[in-house]
């Protein structure tokens, strides 16, 4: 941050003048030194910025990306979190908008919630084209698919980046990330991220690789549960973290994506040991346990029912808070074999995503602690 | 086939497709665990299997019998409206109140509310979409099948308008999945207490259209001889048709819009036993029972994913109806 560099600087310069001839001349190498380091840093920022996107499209930015309008849900609090505040976004969805009020985001950016949603409507993903011609953004985030969503903006003359909706796997996540992050400037944190996502990722399958298949959980992972319950099957990102944490997802062999809706009696078939409630609705373990049909299931019988956390953004897809998903499920599926201090990650992620100090309290909150809490192995997250 | 006998087939169908229906899911239970379970509950046999016997009585038993009443209730009214508006092509979704129970219900759904409201907010605008087709029908001074017809049509339009509006501005992450889902019909979401809130209204709107099965002989006879008989043709058709929006209103509530049933139902029945209303209304209720019982098995039972039931009535019922109106057209009913 070439801000903080210079303030060093300008300490160390004053510093300077009341020292001896010696240390000032070594100083001033300091100093160039310094100086040299600011330098280059300022250069790259300064450089025209050529990313291609999802779609291997090539974007061209005279300078980083300032007046931005994300219509994917979750690219608002990427974007927020990769720059570390909410001053370059113009305009997002109005779910995205929701998930700010409703999480912890409203916390640390206040002034996001100011910020335009009303250029489409919750249903959809195709703005009005007029609406976002008349916020002048320099910018506009898109899915890739259909490609009729991004056409109909790029005819109109403005510049889009197209990422892929639902990243089924990190590979795409971290792609989805980077794209952003250099969009707006940001390559060293998005890469000082991924360092972090790299080393969980890392420490997790090296342990679970060694999981003989014998002991890895069935695990089922529910997106919904309300009114109709939406296992997430084989190629999502869902499937992707249950098997990084060794558990074996009982959906994936028979279902693909994230739109079948399955009953009751498919659950008995399946009998997961260890079921997640995605924070996508208000379904809480409670209301999983109470179904009578699901008595005799193995995740019932030993309260492991989960309620996904849900924090700058909802942890069950992918996103910049992945590494921490990958930890509490980790913890989840093998008590025994994993240990992390969660808290202490979340605390120090947090820290350098959103320059925020959680407070345990908050920690609590984003654990869903309130619901989650009488589950068996919850007390480990517990401060 | 003797008339005799065909009623005992006809009444037969549909216990022998309930216990049938109950066996079949996607867990494999014998006849035998089946009958233990249904035991329990009347406090009959040994102790039944605690693991196999919430499924039966839980996951299987209210959703057979909420598709089995529901079946009932949606064929005869089809019978019903067919007799009285002397229309083969009428069905409760040409009155537009299976429209309007769709969009009360979305409402609902759309602002996150709970089941019951859900069911009084589709219950509610099923029967304001009913009045007003009676009230848009009764332009031209008196009421004309054609302008109620019409009037069906112009309000069910008006409603679908209405839940696509809900639809488009509906959370993508959380309302949507569930509105569209509801919307397509399904009855996994059958539980006892659901099930209370249909059968009470289902089952004695079906009575009452049976009593009614002569006076729709009647209506269906034609509007001046029927008024010549002495039958005051609007009061009747009005109250028939509230009937039918009651009927209709509570099914969707719980199951959401399950089309064609009420529509190729009724001409199945009345190959068999013929324009009387007296017997056809029965035998479209029994029929209907066995054919959404069948159909909602099918839906939970042949793939991990719940198949929508109204794709699969969709699926059955149209080429089914394009051979009743190749047989109508054949036999000469369109000179009716």
């Amino acid at each position: 941050m070439p801000s903080c560099t210079m303030d060093v600087v300008h300490d160390r310069h004053v510093m300077g003048l009341f020292m001896p001839r010696n240390d000032r001349l070594l100083l001033m190498l300091l100093l160039g030194a310094g100086l040299l380091a600011g330098w280059v840093p300022l250069r790259a920022y300064s450089e025209p910025i050529r990313v291609k996107d999802q779609r291997g499209h090539l974007l061209e930015l005279s300078a980083p990306a300032e007046r931005i309008v994300t219509i994917p849900i979750p690219m608002a609090a990427v974007v927020m979190a990769l720059d570390g505040s909410s001053r370059r976004l113009v305009a997002m969805h109005p779910t995205a908008l929701k998930s700010i009020q409703e999480g912890f985001l409203k916390r640390v950016f206040p002034e996001a919630l100011s910020i335009r949603s009303d250029i489409v409507r919750g249903g959809q993903f195709n703005p009005n084209v007029e609406s976002v011609l008349e916020l002048r953004p320099d910018l506009v985030v898109q899915w890739t698919q259909p490609e009729v969503l991004i056409k109909t903006l790029e005819r109109a003359g403005l510049r889009v980046a197209g990422l892929i909706n639902s990243p089924p796997t990190q590979a795409i996540n971290e792609r989805n990330l980077t794209i952003m992050a250099e969009l707006i400037g940001r390559k060293n944190r998005v890469r000082t991220l991924l360092a972090t996502h790299h080393e969980v990722h890392g420490k997790i399958e090296a342990i679970s690789k060694t999981i003989p298949t014998r002991d890895r959980p069935r695990v089922l992972y529910l997106r919904s549960m309300t009114r109709s319950m939406r296992p997430a099957g084989a190629h999502t990102y869902n499937d992707f973290w249950i098997q990084l944490a060794g558990g074996v997802n009982v959906a994936a062999a028979t279902l693909k994506g994230l739109r079948a809706a399955v009953n009751d009696e498919q659950l008995v078939v399946w009998n997961p040991e260890v079921v997640f409630l995605g924070a996508f609705d208000h379904a809480t373990p409670d209301d999983f346990l109470r179904n009578p049909v699901l008595a005799q299931v193995e995740a019932v019988k030993n309260r492991r029912v989960y309620k996904m956390p849900h924090g700058g953004y909802r942890w069950d897809p992918g996103s910049h808070e992945s590494h921490l998903t990958w930890q509490w499920v980790a913890q989840l599926l093998h008590p025994q074999r994993f240990d992390f201090d969660l808290r202490a990650a979340m605390a120090e992620s947090y820290r350098f995503l959103y320059r925020y100090e959680l407070a345990d309290r908050e920690i609590d909150d984003i654990l869903q602690m309130q619901v989650n809490g009488e589950m068996t192995g919850y007390d480990r997250f517990k401060k | 086939m003797t008339a005799h006998i065909k009623w005992w087939v006809i009444g037969a169908l549909v216990p022998i497709m309930v216990l049938a229906c109950l066996t079949i899911g996607r867990t494999n239970l014998g006849v035998s665990a089946v009958l233990a379970a249904l035991g329990s509950i009347l406090g009959l046999g040994a102790a039944a299997d605690p693991f196999l016997a919430p499924v039966v009585l839980h996951a299987r038993l209210p959703r057979t019998l909420m598709a089995m009443v529901a079946g009932a209730g949606l064929s005869a009214s089809g019978s019903a409206l067919q007799g009285c508006f002397r229309n083969p092509l009428v069905g409760p979704q040409t009155i537009g109140v299976l429209s309007g129970a769709g969009f009360g219900g979305s409402l609902a759904i759309f602002f996150a509310l709970d089941l019951l409201p859900t069911i009084a907010g589709a219950f509610v605008f099923g029967v304001v979409a009913t009045l007003f087709v009676v009230w848009l029908g009764r332009f031209s001074g008196h009421s004309s099948i054609l302008m109620l017809v019409l009037a069906g049509i112009v309000v069910g339009a008006f409603f679908a308008a209405g839940t696509s509006l809900l639809q488009y501005i509906a959370d993508p992450e959380r309302e949507l999945p569930q509105l569209v889902f509801w919307l397509m019909g399904s009855f996994s979401t059958a539980n006892m207490v659901t099930l209370g809130w249909m059968v009470g209204p289902v089952l004695l709107g079906v009575g009452i259209l049976w009593a009614f099965g002569l006076r729709i002989n009647v209506l269906s006879g034609g509007e001046d001889e029927a008024r010549a008989l002495g039958v005051r043709v609007e009061r009747d058709r009005t109250l028939i048709l509230g009937v039918v929006a009651a009927i209709c209103a509570s099914i969707v509530s719980v199951a959401g819009i399950v089309g064609w049933v009420g529509l190729v139902v009724p001409h199945m029945a009345r190959s068999l036993v013929g324009p009387d209303h007296r017997k056809l209304i029965p035998a479209s209720a029994c029929l209907g029972a066995a054919f959404l019982t069948a159909v909602d098995t099918m839906s939970r039972s042949l793939t991990p994913a719940e198949i929508p039931i109204g794709a699969i009535t969709a699926f059955i019922g149209a080429p089914v109806f394009v051979a009743i109106l190749y047989k109508y057209y054949a036999s000469g009913w369109h000179d009716d």
